[in-house]
């Protein structure tokens, strides 16, 4: 996985549906017409990406919000983008 | 995490997740049997008003919206409330009869709503049936071209048929038809009574013969030892679990007529609010009707679970047993029917 953390913009991609329900974040992949359930702390990232912060600042996020340390932080948050950007869940904007 | 707990969650937690709007009542064709009141009176919401609306299902976090009617299409503002819908992000499904669903209209449709899947409604597996029961000459030779047209388009669509008097020996010939669109079919077996509770529209209701023979054409679709009424059964255990609700009704959606008022279901015409006095963050938490209605699905549970084992093939409906007798909680001819021979059928555990 990239470590670098390049100044890029991620959004819910254009076929992609997301909601956070219950604290779960939900994906509707309209295309594929699957739904994929991602965890509070997955939710509370797309939340960030979706407010259009970079994926810097959303590892920053992560750190205040949950306590965890940074390369930690910045570890799951790339995985779980790229898992989702692989899903059709997210796009690079 | 899956998304069946999430959403049995939110029965319990009482988090709405989906909500139906019926644009209108206006329609292009004319069903017999149609539920709709046509005599229902009351001012239409205002465009500003349904994107206001949305605004607020939004924030409350609101996933499905489907457009509904009437005809939803023959809404003035439809492309507008679709749009919009899409824009907040909501998983929209249109419920349409299909009849002005042609090409243009159809990929106008999928590049400003951008629904995740269409509807339409089937009425018989030849013209002759469907034009009867749609009254409108034509409209099953154009459901059938606008279907191929939006399947070649790569839109996801499904048929709801519901089963009729009329149609009840066309049922193997319904899905053979829509084996060959590449569309799954849904049959409701239950015509409703009309949303006011006259009860007309139940004279095409299919007969004993009909029932059977769409028992028998769901089984063939089966395999191994499940019966039609097994299945049921198994579904409706399932349901049971992890909630001591029958159904998400007023807990985990909603349906908003024409005029504002806010049901707690499609089929359960008994509003517990309307949006030109509240908005529906306000009725959501606030109405006492609407919590009368969620103790009701608690009481249509133990209702049912008094009546033993094969109360769970009745596929029981508060709403529609409201419609029938206004009383949500009482048994309805058609639930009372699906019971009787499910005593019989539903197997018991010995020990
Ligand atoms: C009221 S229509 C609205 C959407 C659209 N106009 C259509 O026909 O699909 C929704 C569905 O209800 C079904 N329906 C209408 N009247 C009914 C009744 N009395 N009992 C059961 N289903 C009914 C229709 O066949 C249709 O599939
Ligand atoms: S097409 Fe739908 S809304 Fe129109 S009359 Fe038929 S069932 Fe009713």
């Amino acid at each position: 996985m990239n470590t670098e953390l390049p100044k890029q913009h991620y959004r819910v991609d254009p076929h992609a549906r997301f909601r956070v329900l219950d604290g779960e974040g939900i994906f509707v992949l309209q295309k594929a017409g699957e739904v994929l359930v991602i965890n509070q702390v997955g939710a509370f990232i797309v939340e960030q990406l979706q407010a259009e912060r970079t994926l810097d600042d959303v590892v920053t996020a992560v750190t205040e919000r949950y306590s965890v340390d940074r390369a930690q932080a910045q570890t799951d948050a790339g995985s779980l983008i790229e898992a989702l950007l692989e899903a059709g869940a997210l796009a690079a904007s | 995490m899956s998304f069946s707990n999430t959403i049995k969650r939110s029965w319990n937690e009482n988090r709405l997740v989906s909500v139906l709007l019926e644009l209108t009542y206006a329609c292009n064709l004319d069903c017999s049997f149609c539920y709709n009141d046509l005599a229902l009176e009351g001012q239409e919401l205002s465009l500003a008003q349904y994107r206001a609306l949305l605004d607020e299902l939004a924030s409350l976090s609101v996933l499905n919206l489907t457009l509904s009617g009437g005809e939803p299409l023959a809404h003035p503002h439809f492309y507008e409330i679709g749009g919009y819908a899409r824009k907040l992000g909501f998983v929209v499904r249109l419920k349409s009869n299909g009849h002005a669903l042609k090409e243009s209209v159809a990929r106008r449709i999928q590049n400003e709503v951008d629904p995740f899947i269409v509807e339409v409604s089937l009425h018989g597996a030849i013209a002759a049936t469907h034009d009867r029961q749609t009254r409108v000459v034509g409209s099953f030779d154009r459901l059938v071209s606008n279907v191929r047209a939006m399947k070649s388009l790569g839109m996801r669509l499904k048929a709801n048929s519901v089963l009729t008097l009329w149609n009840e020996t066309e049922v193997e010939a319904m899905f053979a038809l829509c084996d060959e669109l590449g569309v799954p079919l849904q049959i409701d077996a239950e015509v409703k009574p009309r949303d006011d509770g006259d009860a007309s529209p139940l004279e095409i209701a299919a007969s004993a013969s009909g029932l059977a023979n769409y028992s028998k054409a769901l089984a063939l679709q089966l395999k191994g030892d499940e019966t039609v009424a097994s299945v049921v059964a198994s579904t409706q255990r399932e349901a049971r679990v992890g909630t001591e609700k029958h159904c998400g009704a007023g807990s985990n959606h909603l349906s908003v007529d024409p005029y504002g008022n806010v049901l707690p279901c499609v089929q359960w015409r008994a509003p517990v609010g309307n949006l030109h006095e509240r908005g529906i963050t306000e009725i959501w938490a606030e109405s006492i009707t609407l919590r009368d209605v969620r103790q009701t699905t608690i009481a249509a549970r133990r209702m049912l679970e008094d009546l033993g084992e094969a109360s769970l093939v009745a596929n029981f409906c508060p709403g529609a047993a409201h419609t029938h007798s206004g009383d949500p909680l009482a048994m309805y001819p058609a639930a009372q029917q699906r019971i009787e021979p499910g005593r019989a059928r539903v197997r018991l555990p010995v020990l």
